[in-house]
């Protein structure tokens, strides 16, 4: 009798069926695991496993700073009817309290570097700041610092670009 | 034909199906609790911004994407929903972290959660997809018998299995950000990190760090990427591999500007640990509560010899 016969046949009808369904879930599971990584086998499996991995969020995609990040601070400008204006910057940074509320900001507010994205949601984001902090207009701002290459020399300089206004009337 | 031999098989069922006290699930419990009841805040704070009828991103906008529907909050966008969400994860989080219905805390901490992230994607990292995978893990966790508040829920009969599903997670975790970086020409010669730590967007301080110190810590963190899954399963090797994640995973927190990942790495590093591992930490901790109230009860008593005492 091999071992798994053999603590098979030492389980109540209950805990056979409790050790089946835990089986069936580490199998199903690792297999997802697995094939959630690449890129290829995701597609291919996306039509099983699509509901699970993604649905209930159960895979996991890593390899984060794989490629360099971006070095772009996506700003939101807010100007008010005063003629002052107010900067929303991706990165949480200042006091203790800011850091805390706005942990979340900068994943959200990163992705308007991309016109696709900006596109879609801009225009309600920006409408969201002004109602937020009371402008007469927005717009985002993309803040690129000077890029030095291995050698230390400027390989780009700094920039600083308006792309996308909305008015807040 | 047999597929497995006997050797196999007897290996197979001792690290699936050994009994588990519950020591190591309490202690990851108790940090696991501390984290979501941090983030639950967090969330709390954000309610209407992230979530509510009138969020950043409007409801209507996810409507028809891939699983939005697993959300109510996108179907049916509301204040009091939003609020219903934030403040249940801040309810069951409290309940986790003390030990009372644990169980049923990770349910509505994974229910909660998921139904948050469906709602407003755009904020969610890879941490988020860990932290909501090791609350449906834990579901299937010895959680209160340990350190518990509602006295050590009796009658647990079960495995190390669901430890052994985290343990796996996060290892392959490891293994296949190392693989990826692996693949990549600036990883392999040591310069990635120099990149990683100029982003004004990530780095907590950003700056061009040159010459051999970012080699050294792109190497590094490739060399422990490749070497805890293997190390940590060591008995004799499990203290350092951990002791090593900590200090990783503190270094990426002090000087990256990212939530989430590096405190749920840690935490789920409690159920790495064996029971008799577990059981030394919580002793300790008992240990170290049981000195101090000895040293209070030291205190008093010689206070009231010494009021006793005549002038």
């Amino acid at each position: 009798v091999s071992p798994f016969a053999e603590a098979w046949g030492g389980l109540s009808r209950r805990r056979r069926i409790v050790v089946a369904l835990g089986v069936a879930l580490s199998v199903w599971h690792l297999g997802t695991m697995l094939t959630y990584g690449n890129d290829r086998s995701r597609e291919v499996t996306a039509p099983v496993t699509g509901f699970y991995v993604d649905g209930l969020r159960a895979g996991i995609l890593w390899g984060m700073f794989v490629r360099a990040p971006s070095h772009t601070d996506v700003l939101v400008q807010v100007e008010r009817a005063d003629g002052s204006t107010v900067d929303v910057s991706s990165v949480a940074r200042g006091s203790f309290a800011t850091r805390f509320v706005d942990a979340r900001l900068r994943k959200l507010q990163e992705r308007f570097n991309e016109p696709g994205w900006r596109e879609w949601l801009g225009p309600s984001y920006l409408a969201w700041w002004c109602r937020a902090l009371g402008g007469v207009e927005a717009a985002f701002r993309l803040d690129t610092p000077e890029l030095l290459d291995d050698a230390g020399r400027v390989a780009t300089p700094a920039s600083r670009e308006v792309v996308q206004r909305a008015s807040c009337r | 034909m047999r597929i497995l031999s006997d050797e196999t098989q007897r290996d197979l069922l001792g690290f699936f199906g050994a009994e588990s006290r519950g020591a190591a699930a309490a202690l990851f419990r108790v940090g696991y609790g501390l984290l979501a009841t941090w983030t639950a805040l967090q969330a709390v704070v954000n309610t209407s911004r992230y979530w509510g009828p009138d969020a950043m991103v409007p409801a209507a906008a996810l409507v028809g994407k891939p699983w939005a529907w697993l959300s109510p909050l996108v179907g049916w966008p509301s204040a009091w929903l939003a609020w219903a969400h934030t403040l249940g994860f801040l309810a069951a989080a409290v309940a986790l972290t003390v030990g009372v219905v644990p169980r049923m805390a990770a349910v509505v901490i994974y229910l909660a959660n998921l139904s948050l992230q469906h709602r407003n994607p755009l904020t969610v990292n890879g941490g988020d997809r860990l932290f909501l995978v090791l609350a449906a893990f834990a579901v299937f966790l010895p959680l209160g018998r340990r350190l518990s508040l509602a006295g050590g829920g009796s009658g647990w009969k079960g495995t190390v299995w669901a430890q052994r599903m985290v343990q796996l997670q996060v290892v392959y975790v490891y293994l296949e950000s190392a693989a990826k970086k692996l693949s990549e020409p600036r990883w392999r010669s040591g310069w990635a990190l120099r990149d990683v730590l100029a982003s004004p967007v990530y780095a907590e301080w950003p700056s061009w760090v040159g010459g051999p110190l970012v080699q050294v810590l792109t190497w590094g963190t490739l060399a422990f990427e490749v070497g805890f899954p293997f190390l940590v399963f060591s008995k004799r090797w499990r203290p350092w591999a951990l002791g090593a994640g900590v200090l990783f995973h503190v270094g990426i927190h002090a000087v990256m500007l990212l939530p989430m990942f590096s405190a749920v790495m840690i935490v789920s590093y409690a159920l790495f640990l064996d029971e008799e591992e577990a059981e030394r930490i919580i002793r300790w901790l008992r240990g170290g509560r049981g000195r101090s109230a000895r040293g209070r009860t030291r205190r008093r008593r010689s206070a009231s010899a010494i009021a006793a005492t005549p002038p």
